[in-house]
């Protein structure tokens, strides 16, 4: 299958001196659901940035490598004309206009449409994902529930119409049972739109439940990749994002002594 | 009693043009955050262009106005592009410093280029005195509020109904979002100057038009500023009703106190809303969710 998204040994340096991301690759083949997996500082997040032209705006660089998205070289393309072309990078911490109302926000997303669809902006397939938002159009986002903040942020995507879409840590700051809920809209979208998607996640345990193919990152490069449901059965990540392994619990002890030699890096 | 109903509404009338003034300082300050210095100026600098091509080339005033207003929007736009970008990430104060100096710029080229000297813009509007039942206000003043309302409107009903205006709030409320959402940031920055600096060209010549033209119309600008404060800088409601309040309170204390209180007001006013609501009446406050 082609691929929608294709990152080719990217490098990422902030500020000149720090770099970030090492000669990272990555693919997100069209209308499936891919998840990059790692902990704090890893560089998930800048790798989407890097992937969305946002890295300019922090002071950060893309030093060497390739983004193609739709068959195009979309490296350091700027962030709006991405958006337009449909790559759409739902941010972490959701980063709505937390002074505007629901369909304002709504509204605001349809820049992302540019030139693609003229008509004038129907919503009614985001409130068909989310009837909630539906019943709070009118209200001021800044005060609704961090579940309907997420939820909004997801309609926000799905307004411009995308054929990629990146989610950063979907699951930060909700509780368990609302993680479970934005996931499942999250495959029912994918099923019903076809778009593609990368997931950025730390609850590896929902991301890989949720996905069909995993990458996991350590200090800026991929370091295993494999089908979802394979990487969930890997002892390695069982035991380092899963955190457990096989033959039930381990000490506090064991843990720190492994920490020293995970397998993959050997 | 009747003298009560008459001086409100001549002090109404008057707080419709606050507003009109007010509304360029919000726009830019909403949009980009920048409280713009030289909005008088440009109003000012409006105002000639008005002149120039109503009087000195004798064509007819609505001509006139809309050449007003492409010049405006192109002089906001260029401004935006020339200085405010080359100033981006630097610190604020260092923007509203160059909006300091714009202002003082372009208060000395319009003196070289039209000269010193008072203008007027004789019978622009209607001198006839308006009759709202049995009261009456003088034209100038009933007129500049209606067209003050009207354009003010306008604004409102742009920035709440219309992609462009509503990504223009986007942008303002957060740059790295409005790029995610793929709003054309830079774009909507140059529109926002460029609508700031028409609406003050508006202003301008409706100023001009009561009073007179001389390079110094824009130091008038600064007197909105309790306006501004009491209505709130980033909001729009806020300018109408900043306007209005300080327009009537004005009259009103000319009218009961004496002439000397008038100018004094407005200020004592805006310390009390200072006191009560630090953001203004209608400003935005930051929505935190714990």
């Amino acid at each position: 299958m082609a691929n929608a998204l294709e990152v080719t040994a990217l490098d990422v340096v902030y500020g000149g001196t720090l770099q970030v991301l090492r000669g990272l690759s990555l693919a997100v083949p069209e209308g499936r659901v891919v998840t990059l997996l790692g902990s704090n500082g890893a560089g998930k997040t800048t790798t989407l940035k890097a992937i969305t032209g946002l890295l300019p705006l922090e002071h950060g660089e893309i030093a060497g490598g390739q983004v193609r998205f739709a068959g195009a070289d979309t490296t350091r393309l700027a962030p709006h004309l991405l958006a337009r072309r449909g790559l759409f990078h739902v941010r972490e911490g959701r980063q709505l206009f937390t002074d505007m109302t629901v369909e304002e926000n709504l509204i605001a997303a349809c820049n992302a449409l540019g030139t693609r669809h003229p008509a004038p902006p129907d919503f009614e397939e985001v409130y068909g994902f989310f009837p909630r938002l539906k019943e709070r159009a009118r209200q001021v986002c800044g005060y609704l529930s961090g579940g309907e903040q997420q939820m909004l942020a997801i309609g926000r995507a799905l307004v411009a119409k995308p054929r990629v879409i990146l989610f950063d840590e979907p699951s930060l700051g909700l509780a368990p049972k609302v993680v479970a809920e934005i996931f499942g809209i999250i495959r029912r979208i994918n099923a019903a739109t076809g778009v593609a998607m990368l997931i950025v996640e730390q609850n590896a345990r929902v991301a890989l439940a949720h996905a069909d193919y995993g990458y996991i990152l350590e200090s800026g490069a991929i370091m295993l990749e494999g089908e979802a449901a394979r990487l969930a059965t890997n002892p390695d990540v069982k035991n380092f994002y899963l955190g457990g392994a096989e033959g039930g619990r381990r000490s506090f002890r064991d843990v720190k002594h492994y920490r020293g030699a995970k397998r993959w890096l050997n | 009693m009747n003298l009560f109903i008459e001086y409100s509404l001549v002090g109404l009338a008057a707080g419709g043009m606050y507003a009109l003034m007010a509304l360029g300082f919000v726009l830019v300050f909403k949009g980009t955050g920048v409280f713009n210095f030289a909005q008088g100026e440009l109003m000012m600098l409006g105002a000639y262009v008005f002149l120039t091509v109503n009087q000195l080339a004798g064509l007819h005033w609505s001509i006139a106005l809309a050449a007003t207003a492409v010049f405006a929007l192109a002089a906001g736009a260029f401004v935006e592009r020339a200085i405010l970008r080359a100033l981006a990430g630097q610190p604020l104060l260092s923007v509203v410093m160059a909006t300091v100096g714009l202002g003082l710029v372009l208060k000395g080229a319009v003196g070289l280029i039209w000269g010193q000297e008072q203008r007027t813009l004789p019978g622009l509007l209607p001198r006839a005195p308006v009759f709202i039942g049995e009261f009456l206000i003088p034209g100038n003043a009933f007129w500049s509020f209606v067209i003050s309302m009207a354009v003010v409107g306008a604004c409102l009903a742009w920035f709440r109904f219309t992609r462009s205006g509503v990504a223009m709030r986007a942008a303002a409320s957060s740059q790295v979002n409005a790029y995610a959402v793929g709003i054309n940031v830079p774009r909507i920055s140059a529109l926002t100057w460029g609508l700031a600096a028409a609406v003050g060209g508006f202003a301008g010549v409706l100023l001009a038009a009561i009073n007179n033209l001389t390079p110094h119309l824009g130091d008038l600008a600064l007197s909105v500023l309790a306006v501004l404060i009491v209505g709130g800088l980033d909001s729009l409601a806020g300018v109408i009703v900043g306007g209005l309040v300080i327009g009537w309170l004005q009259s009103m204390t000319g009218a009961y106190l004496g002439g000397q209180y008038r100018e004094v007001m407005p200020f004592v006013v805006v310390l009390a809303v200072l006191l009560v609501r630090p953001h203004g009446l209608f400003g935005r406050k930051e929505i935190e969710r714990i």
